[in-house]
């Protein structure tokens, strides 16, 4: 969380702005502008999205519309859009949420192996949902990717269809991870499902390395071949999403260190098998958590209240 | 995590909305609510009952204090509180995270750089407590919770300012057995060495799921706190050699805060690293979990609203509290209520609380009259039961002990140091008690204990030749100028292990005593107890003329009803007791003066002289099954399954009525009638009905909980309830 700057709004829509979600180095990174905001009346704590300024807010607003008509399992939820307001918006309740970015960061760096399975393997399966209704995400990088308590969302859905039409150059566009950008839509194609499993392996490759653009020594072994197949240039040399989500979930053959530890006790309470979240970032969403229950509405977003 | 509200508890406290219950008990209950600004913070209140009470005002005054000195950063963070309101709340940060006693439970003991990691962290909170001249008192794993930032303390019910005396009435007995300082345990000042003790205790309960004193009785905890080596098996051996030391009797020899903080390390590296995965993945789902509490208000309950009625609930579904036995062992489900609930509340389970009565003219004659907090054991050996004298009654055990004006419920006297449990009886005019100090050798020793201030005074008769310290020794009842109890002789338990049990090589005897000519009328013989047995030779006894008439338990857990002569002893006859209830349920004794009505075997009378058959009911109705009965003036009273009440004539077994519409059920079969100068009451689910005495004819809810014990003090005209940790008085009708 990211306490607010001059620049930022004090309200969007009916919601006072409480706090950012974007770390300060990351905006750049990231295609909308995200905060935690509050109605007027303290009841509902939602995260509210802005696009960056300058972006073309028909075309935004147009994208948050679809994604809040598709409502798919995986994709972060849009409840409310507010496409004549200015600034346009979209809302859905709040839950506490790393973006990847800052999941790295509250970890100390990249992800184990099998963290990087488990949200390859959810990611697949969510990209595979939509490319099976026909739809393409066009928005999917570590910045899209929501990392709660179950497991990942992908947000900013349609980034790359609402930062310039279809046949204009994308590269360099504000918003627009480069690296996640397949070669084939940097250049003005439409997106298509391959282009998101393009942007799914710089995804994976951010979650186990800290970069889009891998090396590809420093990808951990069971992962190097599905990642390096996904950033093929030629889109149809990439896997399809759910064949990657099939090869993710498969387990792993046993190694002696991967054995689960006899002694350990054995879980009675849970409800399924939880998402495997390391112990700092289950820190960090619970530390969210309660900065967010704690925070009362500003005193300045009172006295300013449109 | 979340209850919901129940249909009486208030829609707000100050600027907060409240959206959920986290917990409940007999002082008070914890919310979560939203300000006005949408904070959201766990809200602690006591109930206006109690809260009327100054000694208790005070006391939620002081925790307040106390949770501001500690602060966020080992605490949960204060935001608002209101100590004059009439329920008294306190608002905190709601932390996220498990009870630690809920943790041990969710993913068993803790690895030892966990252990050392949460005391390095409790050493610090502790030091920032002790330097503001404040010491806890009450520190014990369910007064901690673990969340990813690390411990936090909460719960400051009995914390108090040192060398501060405003609290010694109540405060001097006050905290937990198990986890308590041997000078506290004495009675003596508690000073922060007293919690370093109290801290190692929560550690060794960490790394091994257990407490270092084992499980038991308050009084054998207590003795086993003061004497006994603590049990450190199963703590990983370096661990064990910091720990150690603090068991130290003497606290003089005790490390510092400073000192165990430094020996347990583990203070640098990243507390969530250090949580096992069941533990994260609870504090996962409390994170998002919060989330998702909306606000939620059960209806209520069916009968509310009758004609006389007022709007407020009775205690009903309180959940068990475990005070005496908190930790090690317990056999608690993970029904966890919620970070931010307090343990002295009985945090866990929702279930709809009492409340006070409104005060004013226009209180209904039905409702709850007084309510405040009484703690029995958890396993008694015996049916908890208060003393019932005409103008006091007498509720608690150990702990928080107090005299109550039957009728207000008003405080006479509080903690007078005797042990109201299986050594303390009444005639209704006096009360006698029995010297007991736990597993220490002394006379059999009865004194009489003031009714002005509850305090035992000079002993009215001793025999040396029986051991009083012995596990065992019972007073049962007391008629005209005797008592009767059991005394037994022979080895006292060298060193207390495993607590409390009979041992091999002692005998023993049932007693009768004459107090006036200060001598022993006679003794008999008791069976022998296999070594290790635990159960007690009675479970209750009556006096009617001259004929003793007594529950004997054996060894096995048999129960028998026997009758002796009160001059003699000789026994006339006995019988067994044979049914499905438990024994507790077996353990109830209606008698008049012919006759004794026993609890199993169906709804009978036997005569008191020869133990025959007079009458019994219901012949041809085969298979019913009866509660333990009730006499009063000539009719039993029994609740029968599937009908309700039934009269009978004391006499003859003749039926007199049958409850109209009854229909009990198995449930509501384990304890008698209650009956009142107009009213039965009897259990019907999860409350109390009333049904007019005369005929059966009319019933109506009473709103009270069946989960509670209910003793009639005709007297006062009150229906005393002895609920889970709380006592309560209702009218008597």
């Amino acid at each position: 969380m990211r306490r607010l700057r001059q620049d930022d709004p004090l309200w969007v829509g009916p919601y006072a702005v409480l706090a950012g979600v974007d770390d300060e180095a990351e905006r750049h990174r990231t295609p909308d502008r995200r905060y935690v905001a509050r109605s007027a009346d303290g009841r509902r704590t939602v995260l509210v999205q802005v696009p960056h300024p300058g972006a073309d807010p028909a075309r935004w607003a147009a994208e948050a519309e679809e994604a809040r008509r598709l409502a798919l399992p995986g994709l972060a939820p849009v409840a409310e859009v507010d496409g004549a307001a200015v600034p346009v918006w979209h809302a859905a309740p709040y839950t506490p949420v790393l973006p990847l970015t800052a999941a790295l960061a509250a970890h100390g760096g990249p992800l184990p192996e099998a963290v990087v399975r488990a949200l390859g393997a959810a990611l697949a399966r969510t990209l595979a949902t939509a490319h099976a209704r026909g739809v393409a995400h066009a928005g999917v990088s570590p910045a899209a990717v929501l990392l709660g308590v179950d497991g990942p969302v992908l947000a900013c859905f349609g980034a790359v269809r609402a930062a310039a039409p279809e046949s204009e150059q994308r590269l360099g566009k504000p918003g627009l991870d480069p690296g996640c950008l397949a070669p084939e839509q940097a250049q003005g194609g439409r997106p298509r499902p391959l282009g998101d499993v393009y942007a799914l392996g710089a995804v994976l490759s951010y979650a186990s390395t800290g970069y889009t653009v891998p090396e590809r020594e420093e990808l951990p072994a069971s992962l190097r071949e599905p990642i390096t197949a996904c950033l093929a240039r030629d889109p149809a040399r990439r896997p399809s999403a759910a064949d990657l989500a099939a090869g993710l979930s498969a387990p792993l053959p046993l190694r002696p260190q991967a054995l689960p530890d006899p002694l350990a006790p054995v879980p009675t309470v849970l409800d399924g098998p939880p998402f495997p979240l390391p112990a700092r970032i289950v820190a960090a969403l619970a530390r969210q958590s309660a900065g967010v229950l704690a925070a009362p509405v500003p005193a300045h977003a009172q006295e300013t209240r449109p | 995590m979340f209850s919901p509200l129940a249909h009486d508890d208030p829609a707000r406290l100050g600027p907060y909305h409240l959206i959920a219950r986290l917990g409940s008990g007999g002082m008070g209950t914890v919310y979560l609510g939203r300000s006005d600004t949408g904070r959201v913070a766990a809200l602690k209140t006591m109930h206006a009952r109690i809260a009327a009470d100054p000694v208790f005002r005070t006391r939620f005054r002081l925790e307040t204090d106390a949770a501001r000195v500690i602060g966020g950063e080992h605490g949960a963070r204060v935001f608002d509180a209101d100590l004059v309101h009439e329920t008294p709340w306190l608002a905190t940060e709601y932390l996220i995270g498990p009870p630690l006693d809920d943790a041990v439970r969710l993913s068993g003991p803790l690895p030892e750089r966990a252990v050392r990691a949460v005391g390095a962290r409790l050493c610090a909170a502790l030091a920032q407590l002790h330097d503001s001249d404040v010491v806890h008192r009450d520190l014990k794993p369910s007064n901690i919770m673990l969340t990813a930032d690390g411990p936090k303390v909460i719960d400051f019910g009995i914390a108090r300012a040192l060398g501060d005396d405003r609290l010694t009435r109540t405060g001097a007995a006050a905290g937990t057995p198990a986890f308590m300082s041997p000078e506290q345990a004495a009675g003596e000042e508690h000073t922060p060495a007293g919690d370093v003790f109290a801290l190692a205790g929560v550690l060794v309960h960490a790394a091994t799921g257990r407490g270092p004193f084992g499980l038991g009785q308050a009084a054998d905890l207590l003795y086993r706190v003061r004497y006994a080596e603590p049990d450190l098996t199963g703590v990983p051996a370096g661990l064990a050699a910091v720990l150690g030391p603090c068991f130290a009797k003497d606290p003089r020899q005790r490390p510092t805060t400073g000192e165990l903080r430094a020996r347990l390390g583990g203070a640098e590296q990243d507390f969530a690293d250090c949580l096992p995965e069941p533990v994260l993945v609870d504090i996962a789902r409390r994170a998002a979990g919060v989330w998702r509490a909306e606000p939620h208000r059960l209806p209520p309950p069916a009968g509310h609203g009758l004609p006389g009625t007022g709007a407020d609930a009775a205690p009903a579904g309180v959940s068990r509290r475990r005070l005496l036995s908190l930790g090690a062992g317990s056999a608690l489900g993970v029904a966890a209520a919620g970070a931010g609930a307090w343990a002295w509340l009985g945090r866990r389970g929702g279930g709809t609380p009492a409340r006070p009565a409104p005060t004013g003219p226009a209180r209904p004659a039905w409702d709850l009259r007084w309510q405040v907090v009484a703690e029995y054991t958890d396993q008694p050996p015996v049916p908890p039961a208060p003393l019932l004298l005409d103008r006091l009654v007498v509720v608690g055990e150990s702990v928080g002990v107090k005299g109550l004006e039957p009728a207000s419920g008003k405080s006479l006297w509080a903690d007078p140091g005797v042990l109201f449990a299986h050594l303390t009886v009444t005639d209704g005019r006096r009360i006698h008690a029995l010297d007991y100090t736990a597993h220490e050798a002394g006379p059999l020793s009865v004194r009489p204990v003031g009714l002005a201030d509850g305090r035992p005074q000079d002993p009215s008769l001793e025999l040396e030749d029986f051991n009083g310290g012995l596990y065992g020794t019972q007073l049962l009842c007391a008629s005209g100028t005797a008592v009767y109890a059991v005394g037994g002789r022979g080895p006292q338990p060298s060193a207390p292990p495993r607590g409390n049990a009979f041992r091999k090589g002692q005998s023993w005897h049932l007693l009768a005593l004459d107090l006036n000519a200060r001598k022993k009328l006679w003794d008999v013989p008791l069976p022998a107890r296999p070594d290790g047995n635990e159960r007690f030779h009675f479970l209750s006894a009556r006096v009617s003329g001259e004929r003793l008439v007594l529950v004997q338990q054996s060894a096995e857990g048999a129960t028998r009803l026997v009758v002796r002569d009160t001059g003699t002893g000789r026994q006339l006859w006995s019988r067994p007791l044979a049914s499905g209830q438990p024994a507790f349920s077996r353990a109830h004794l209606a008698v008049d003066d012919r006759h004794v009505y026993p609890s199993a075997g169906g709804l009978l009378a036997l005569a008191l002289d020869d133990g025959e058959v007079a009458w019994r009911y219901g012949k041809g109705s085969a298979g019913a099954v009866y509660s333990p009965p009730a006499v009063r003036d000539g009719v039993v009273y029994a609740v029968e399954s599937g009908r309700g009440v039934v009269a009978v004539d004391a006499g003859s077994g003749a039926p007199r009525w049958t409850e109209k519409g009854g229909g009990a059920t198995a449930a509501d079969l384990g304890a008698p009638p209650v009956v009142g100068a107009a009213y039965v009451y009897r259990r019907a689910s999860s409350h109390l009905t009333a049904v007019a005495l005369a005929d059966g004819g009319t019933s109506r809810p009473v709103k009270a909980t069946a989960a509670a014990r209910y003793f009639a003090h005709p007297a006062s005209r009150r229906l005393i309830a002895l609920g889970d940790g709380y006592a309560a008085g209702y009218p008597l009708l």
